[in-house]
């Protein structure tokens, strides 16, 4: 639980829109947060684990002898001898961004898979015994990269793709049922080919991992009762709960996910990935708490990055600079085992007004973990070559960048023809070309210079859909004025623990101070993932909704209990502000602590939704 | 990583008895370049013999003649040193543009000097078994592999490895020497205290292991009172040179006519590289850019491109150019 700090007055009770300090920021700057590997539950051991050297191929001999006897070490689990792993589905069904299950067979897909995983009783023993075991393998050629020459052909003979034949592309893209569907609006091709003026790049970007400041890892204990407990940092801890659940084919109920802090998620830790089920299992064969922290090197290896991209654009052009047709053709790399598709051409769709547009996804297969989201998945990266192309269109027409960008401004949304409900983008144009002085920069290549160094100045624009979740939140008032917030939702270093204050105190009317938010704990009221940005307001809403449920409460017991000193006022006269409930015209004023001592209530307790939510 | 012994030695005779009486042990100073490669599984000492509490060899000296640089001075220290700073430049840039603020706090000069390639391969023991600096004979996995931050110049068929320091560079350029502890004292030009791979790319110094470094002493001259380091690298700071210059400039006294000049080469070289034809081009010359730039292109002569790192043939004359043209006033 994190108590909140204000210093400042507390005279209007107001605090959303204020400049507060973190609700959570003392506490992690003295270093007490409690993030999740920095726990050791009594009787923890340590795992480390063992990786494959090779990108692909098999294992045909791990020799544990020089290992096994190691000083401290415990056990050393391989595929022969692991617990059984059922698998989950991957989202949106389930809960997981990769089908792959370690230590369940003798194959390797990737380069640091683990294949094994030693346990002693400190980590340094654990490590060092890890370096002794010896691996014999079978290697078999591996697929590096997007680029790789081999990479394998699957679906081969794919039709010619929007008019632009690439044998490489043909050969190795798969059009298969499970990739989402081709988008296209008017005659794509038939316009481009119309159009006077043409810009056609491929635009290729390397695989990205999040690498948050807190690696990877995870405590996991099981009680007694079967019962599995588990400490990660989660961007969602009731994916995590539903992985652990069916990967140990167990009910939900009895797995408990803890995830207070979390030290940067980026798309890393929104689901559980390999060191959760290795801990586990671990765990469940030692009888004891294990603890698997993964090195920064392994967490290169521990989870999906952002794939690799190659991005096909194709603009046409009047001589006026509008757009007469968009083809966007995506190429990611993903795993052999799962057809993750990273998107890209989400932004084409909705930034202009095209008339003729197209937008496909193709994916290449290599071996490497299953990718998965990074900071906007699709969106980002495919702003970055939809706004690449627009510059280089804006040369080709000898027109302003900002200029090209207003011609095609989309009144409406270009894709359902829907009117915004709004949109600003315009308006921005205009307050960064003021703030920036765009005015000063000339158009022509290597024209500006500061001293010896040749001055680039360009623009570029993006969008994100909002999304919202159903979200739960509880709120308690005790009757010593403070109140409670709960949820499973989780403050990935946002800020969550600082909004959800604010917000329970200016809907409650209490000073900040008085609240404690507690989050990111599958105990709690069940919320989101805090990914796609949406947590914020999909957890204020919840806890929104909680907070004016208990308000009402209390003005309820303030104006219809016979112990109330305001007995007898109507709702509307009562105001709540500073933790005192008063008559807005008269001097009756009572605290909420006394209230509620006087009434014999303890607490006053509401979980509010913002729709059902089922678990 | 093996399990090892730690002693703290009290004088340099019991320092040097102790690396002498051990097989594998090995001098421990700033810790910055060995922990981290006992870590890697690259260096595996039987004991570390603590040599940062020895008296007297942490001093920073400034004089008409020069400076003379303890072994055990910090790097901060001597980077951060008013008179370093404002008499010899180019000392002070080559320390203060090298590694960390928390690094540069610990680390000592002696051990600078002694610092090791960041070649993956050879830091990479348990996956790529083919390094000849760390296991002689085994081969080199940089020669077709990835080989952008490796050396164009001074390389052999055993070894492509860069050296990666700054400091060194400057003192390389300056004529600097190294004192050494043998019984007897002896000092050894900076140039000759890092040595070409060759076919011995394991052997990176002319010194044994029980030798200690004592100190730098760099002589003054106009040249070194006028210098300038110059580091390009792919980020702003805590990053290895792509190609660094240390460059020093004296003229006539017409302002014009270069009467000395200095220029050594880092980031792309197996050892801290003098370019020695760049200053005979030079000197006796008119300054100015053409002369300057013309003069340069020389560096990178009998430079190798590996495959990945070609472009440091490039890029390395740049870079000395610049840096000679921000000491010769032309910015």
């Amino acid at each position: 639980m994190v108590a909140t700090r204000s210093d400042a007055p507390r005279s209007d009770g107001s605090f959303l829109g204020r400049h507060l300090p973190r609700a959570d920021g003392v506490t992690k700057v003295t270093g007490r947060a409690d993030y999740a590997l920095e726990h050791d539950p009594p009787g923890v051991v340590h795992a480390a684990v063992v990786e494959s050297t090779i990108p692909a191929g098999r294992v045909l001999r791990i020799d544990t002898t020089t290992a096994a006897g190691m000083p401290g070490v415990l056990r050393i689990l391989t595929h022969a001898d692991a617990p059984s792993l059922r698998p989950c589905p991957l989202v949106p069904e389930g809960a997981v961004m990769e089908s792959f299950l370690p230590l369940q067979d003798d194959r390797i897909h990737y380069s640091g898979q683990p294949i094994g995983l030693v346990i002693a009783e400190t980590l340094e023993q654990a490590t060092e015994a890890a370096h002794q075991v010896r691996v014999e393998y079978e290697s078999r050629p591996a697929v590096a990269d997007l680029d790789d020459p081999e990479c394998t052909s699957v679906g081969g003979g794919a039709a010619e793709r929007n008019g632009h034949k690439d044998a490489h592309d043909q050969d190795c893209v798969q059009s298969a049922t499970t990739l989402p569907p081709d988008s296209e609006r008017g005659d794509p091709r038939g316009a481009l080919d119309a159009s006077v003026v043409r810009v056609e790049q491929v635009y290729t970007t390397p695989r990205e991992t999040a690498s948050p400041l807190e690696p990877l890892g995870t405590i996991a204990e099981w009680g007694d009762d079967g019962s599995l407990t588990v400490w990660l940092p989660s961007q969602w801890v009731e994916g995590a709960h539903r992985a652990l659940a069916d990967w140990f084919d167990m009910s939900v109920y009895k797995v408990r996910v803890v995830s207070p802090f979390v030290g940067g998620g980026f798309g890393a830790k929104v689901t559980a990935h390999p060191d959760a089920s290795l801990a586990a299992m671990a765990a469940s064969v030692l009888s004891r708490p294990v603890k698997l922290a993964l090195t920064r090197p392994q967490t290169f290896n521990g989870y999906g990055p952002r794939p690799a991209i190659r991005q096909r654009l194709a603009l046409g052009a009047d001589t006026g600079g509008r757009l007469q047709a968009l083809i966007h053709a995506g190429v990611n790399e993903t795993s052999f085992a799962d057809e993750y598709v990273e998107g890209g051409g989400g932004t084409a769709k909705v930034m202009y007004a095209v008339p003729n547009l197209s937008t496909t996804q193709g994916v290449v297969k290599v071996n490497s973990f299953t990718p998965s989201w990074k900071r906007a998945p699709g969106e980002a990266i495919g702003a970055f070559a939809l706004e690449s192309a627009m510059d280089e269109l804006a040369h080709e027409l000898g027109m302003d960048p900002i200029e090209l960008r207003l011609r095609n401004y989309a009144e409406q949304d270009p894709q359902t023809q829907k009117p915004w409900s709004t949109r600003r983008l315009r308006e921005a144009y205009e307050a960064g070309a003021r703030a920036f002085g765009w005015e000063r920069r000339s158009p022509e290549p290597r024209s500006m210079r500061d001293g010896r160094q040749l001055i680039g100045w360009g623009m570029a624009g993006g969008a994100f859909p909002v999304v919202q979740t159903p979200a739960e939140a509880r709120v308690t008032v005790l009757d010593d004025g403070s109140v409670e917030v709960a949820s499973s939702g989780p403050d990935i270093g946002t800020g969550t623990y600082t909004i959800l204050a604010q917000t329970t105190a200016d809907v409650v009317g209490v000073p900040i101070d008085r609240v404690r938010v507690q989050l990111g704990d599958t105990s709690l009221p069940g919320a989101p993932v805090a990914g796609v940005s949406q947590i914020a307001n999909s957890l204020t809403g919840a806890v929104s909704r909680a907070a004016t449920a208990a308000r009402d409460e209390l003005v309820a017991l303030a104006m219809d209990h016979e112990q109330s000193p305001l007995r007898t006022a109507r709702a509307d006269d009562l105001v709540i502000r500073d933790g005192m409930i008063a008559h807005s015209q008269g001097s009756a004023q009572v605290t909420i602590a006394e209230l509620l001592r006087r009434v014999g209530t303890r607490t006053i307790e509401v979980t509010g939704d913002t729709l059902p939510l089922v678990r | 990583m093996r399990e090892f012994a730690y002693v703290r030695a009290a004088t340099v005779p019991d320092a040097r008895q102790a690396v002498t009486g051990q097989a594998d042990a090995r001098f421990l100073a700033g810790g910055t370049t060995m922990v981290d490669l006992m870590k890697c599984g690259v260096e595996e000492p039987s004991t570390l013999v603590d040599i940062t509490r020895l008296p007297g060899l942490d001093g920073i000296e400034v004089g008409p003649d020069g400076v003379r640089l303890g072994s055990l001075a910090r790097m901060s220290d001597a980077a951060n040193d008013p008179r370093i700073r404002g008499e010899f430049p180019v000392l002070s840039e080559s320390l203060w543009r090298g590694a960390s603020e928390q690094l540069r706090n610990m680390a000592t000069i002696g051990g600078n000097l002694m610092q090791r390639t960041r070649c993956s391969y050879f830091r990479e023991s348990s996956a790529f078994p083919a390094c000849n600096k760390r296991d002689p004979g085994s081969g080199c996995a940089a020669l077709d592999g990835v080989n952008r931050g490796h050396a164009v110049l001074g390389t052999s068929p055993s070894c492509i490895a860069t050296y990666p320091g700054d400091f060194a560079v400057a003192l390389v350029a300056f004529d600097a020497t190294v004192i050494v502890e043998n019984g007897d004292r002896r000092g050894i030009p900076a140039d000759e205290f890092f040595l070409l791979p060759g076919d011995t790319p394991h052997v990176e110094h002319p010194i044994a292991p029980a030798e200690m470094i004592l100190a730098v002493e760099v002589p003054a001259s106009a040249a070194l009172r006028r210098s300038h380091y110059l580091k390009v690298r792919d980020r702003e700071s805590y990053e290895f040179a792509t190609a660094s210059a240390a460059v020093g400039l004296e003229l006539e006294g017409d302002g014009r006519t270069v009467r000395d000049v200095r220029v050594a080469l880092g980031g792309v070289a197996t050892k801290p590289w003098r370019a020695r034809n760049v200053e005979a081009a030079l000197t006796g010359r008119t300054l100015d850019e053409p002369t300057v730039r013309a003069a340069c292109a020389l560096a990178t002569e009998g430079a190798v491109d590996h495959g990945m790192n070609g472009f440091k043939i490039e890029l390395a004359p740049r870079v000395a150019a610049r840096a000679l043209l921000t000491v010769g006033g032309f910015d």
